[in-house]
């Protein structure tokens, strides 16, 4: 529970030092601006995996248009990746 | 200092609305406006036309106002065509008046950034330049993208009468218009109203929650406007009133109904200059707030009894969304049930998962005054009392005169009905039973025989013989 409540506490002051004239409700705070860090959380986290998944040669980053990334595997790793997925079952 | 390319695409050059523009623009002391005026007879280039594909390709403005009149921006297959085949960067901002609210809402559909209704003032048009121009990053679109589908998640129900009006707020969200939200009590005005907020250019800025109806009358424009220090006795401190609270956000005005008629006078010349004066005050004070407005009242009776201005009723209801109550989406019933079922029994640290049928058809049955708070509420009390893994139909916990009677069969239901029916008709036909059986096309010793059948006294119903 002191873990879950550090989190929160982190996520109110951090989206406060990102909107410094944020005002709302608990209810508007609960629906909204935790939702806003969790998303934040969640995508740096995403990021940070498929860099290290690239780094790992198990996807490939790719550029399509101007802008746009996209991953994809690397069939030559499949094999690798299988075992890696027998090795490392999430809890 | 900021500088920006602006273009206007005027095809109603006598109305004079393109010049105020141009004055407007021209006093901005925050941005530079490079401007591009292009004036469109009647007779000139239309949307379709390449010669003005030729002249946006040239000048490539970060903004394009479109200034037309109603009829120019009902034909959408223009506008998109115009928006996908010529607009590279170009923000799009239409200025117009007499359009209908569902016509802007397809405006807004098809990649229109915002919408004005004259008279234009620089207190609102320059906010809304601004809060275009401050591009967004690939990363603040993705986190807005994950925000409008995750956060509309939280808005939960699937029947086509409630999802009809969820899917117009990103729409609604982007512009600047203001809203008129009208629903029952509980069915989730201001859970719309924090959505439409969140998703706009506004997130960030403060959200401010005003119930109307639990400001005293003499207190809402104080409450609303603020006051100078010794505005009236007592008052040995200024206060800034909520308006200047929701400065560059949005101001959710509940019960909008509720406030009095000095107060709706005061608003509606703030909506229109979005300028007002404190109490005890000369001096004009500015502030760049959204108002989206709510109500649980027949707003149209209201105004016929001259209890709501209908000038401040139409400044407000630009858009208008409408959510219906529980009891006409009742297909929403068990979602929503097994969605407070998900979020309570954590929170009670309950192990529930499920509810048994004879609950769920004793939920669908009820017709839900209070709709989703009064559900939630249900709900939540189910949890607490609930002494099995699956909610029962006995822990469902409904007012009497609204529940089911358990013993009362599908039968009993029908003949009740049924004489019912009888009753009312023999009324209507002041009880000449040949023509009530005329008037359902049914045959009148049919009629006579559901009478006997239900002991109808039809002299009840005939008129007194003298």
């Amino acid at each position: 529970m002191p873990a879950e409540k550090d989190e929160i506490t982190h996520d109110i002051l951090a989206y406060l030092v990102e909107h410094p004239e944020a005002q709302d409700t608990l209810e508007g705070i609960v629906e909204w601006w935790l939702l806003e860090q969790n998303i934040k959380r969640q995508t740096a986290l995403v990021k940070e995996t498929l860099e290290e998944l690239v780094r790992n040669g198990f996807i490939f980053e790719r550029r399509i248009g101007n802008s746009e990334t996209v991953y994809q595997i690397n069939e030559k790793k499949l094999e690798s990746i299988r075992e890696f997925l027998k090795e490392n079952v999430p809890e | 200092m900021k500088h920006a390319t602006i273009m206007l695409l005027d095809f109603i050059p006598v109305s004079g609305i393109g010049s105020i523009l141009q004055g407007i623009l021209n006093s901005s002391s925050f941005t530079d406006f490079q401007f591009y005026l292009e004036k469109i007879e009647a007779c000139g280039i239309s949307l379709y036309d390449k010669k003005l594909q030729d002249i946006i390709s040239h000048v490539n403005p970060h903004v394009i106002f479109l200034i037309g009149s109603s009829l120019q921006f009902k034909q959408p297959d223009a506008i998109m065509h115009f928006i996908n085949d010529y607009v590279k960067r170009s923000q799009i901002i239409i200025i117009a008046e007499e359009i209908e609210p569902h016509e802007i809402v397809e405006l807004l559909k098809l990649g229109v950034a915002d919408f004005i209704t004259p008279p234009l003032k620089s207190t609102d048009i320059l906010p809304r330049l601004w809060r275009l121009l401050e591009r967004k990053h690939s990363n603040e679109l993705l986190l807005h993208s994950l925000k409008e589908k995750i956060g509309l998640k939280q808005i939960v129900g699937e029947s086509p009468a409630f999802t009809k009006e969820i899917e117009k707020i990103p729409m609604i969200a982007k512009c600047n218009v203001s809203i008129m939200i009208s629903g029952e009590t509980g069915t989730g005005k201001e859970l719309c109203a924090r959505a439409i907020h969140y998703l706009s250019l506004r997130a960030g800025k403060p959200f401010i929650p005003v119930n109307c109806g639990a400001i005293p009358t003499e207190l809402a424009e104080n409450e609303l406007f603020g006051h100078e220090k010794g505005a009236f006795t007592g008052a040995s401190q200024s206060y800034n009133g909520l308006i200047k609270e929701a400065d560059g956000g949005t101001l959710f005005l509940d019960e909008i109904g509720c406030l009095p008629l000095p107060a709706q006078v005061k608003l509606l010349r703030f909506l229109q200059d979005k300028e007002y004066r404190q109490l005890g005050s000369t001096k004009l004070h500015q502030a760049d707030v959204r108002i989206i407005a709510a109500s649980n009242l027949d707003l149209e009776k209201s105004m016929s009894e001259g209890k709501f201005r209908q000038d401040l009723f139409y400044r407000l209801n630009i858009i208008p969304l409408v959510l219906p109550p529980l009891r006409d989406r009742k297909t929403d019933i068990p979602i929503l049930a097994h969605h407070f079922l998900a979020k309570c029994a954590s929170e009670f640290n309950k192990k529930l998962s499920d509810f048994t049928p004879d609950a769920i058809q004793k939920l669908m049955a009820y017709n839900w005054p209070g709709n989703i708070r009064e559900l939630e509420n249900v709900i939540e009390r189910a949890i607490v009392f609930s002494k099995q893994a699956i909610i029962q139909d006995a822990d469902i916990v409904l007012p009497r005169s609204e529940a089911i009677k358990s013993n009362e069969s599908l039968k009993d239901a029908k003949a009740k009905i049924e004489k019912d029916y009888i009753q009312k008709l023999l009324c209507t036909y002041r009880g000449n039973i040949s023509k009530a059986a005329e008037a359902i096309d049914k045959n009148p010793r049919a009629l006579r025989a559901l009478i006997r059948k239900h002991e109808i006294d039809v002299q009840k119903f005939r008129p007194m013989s003298r």
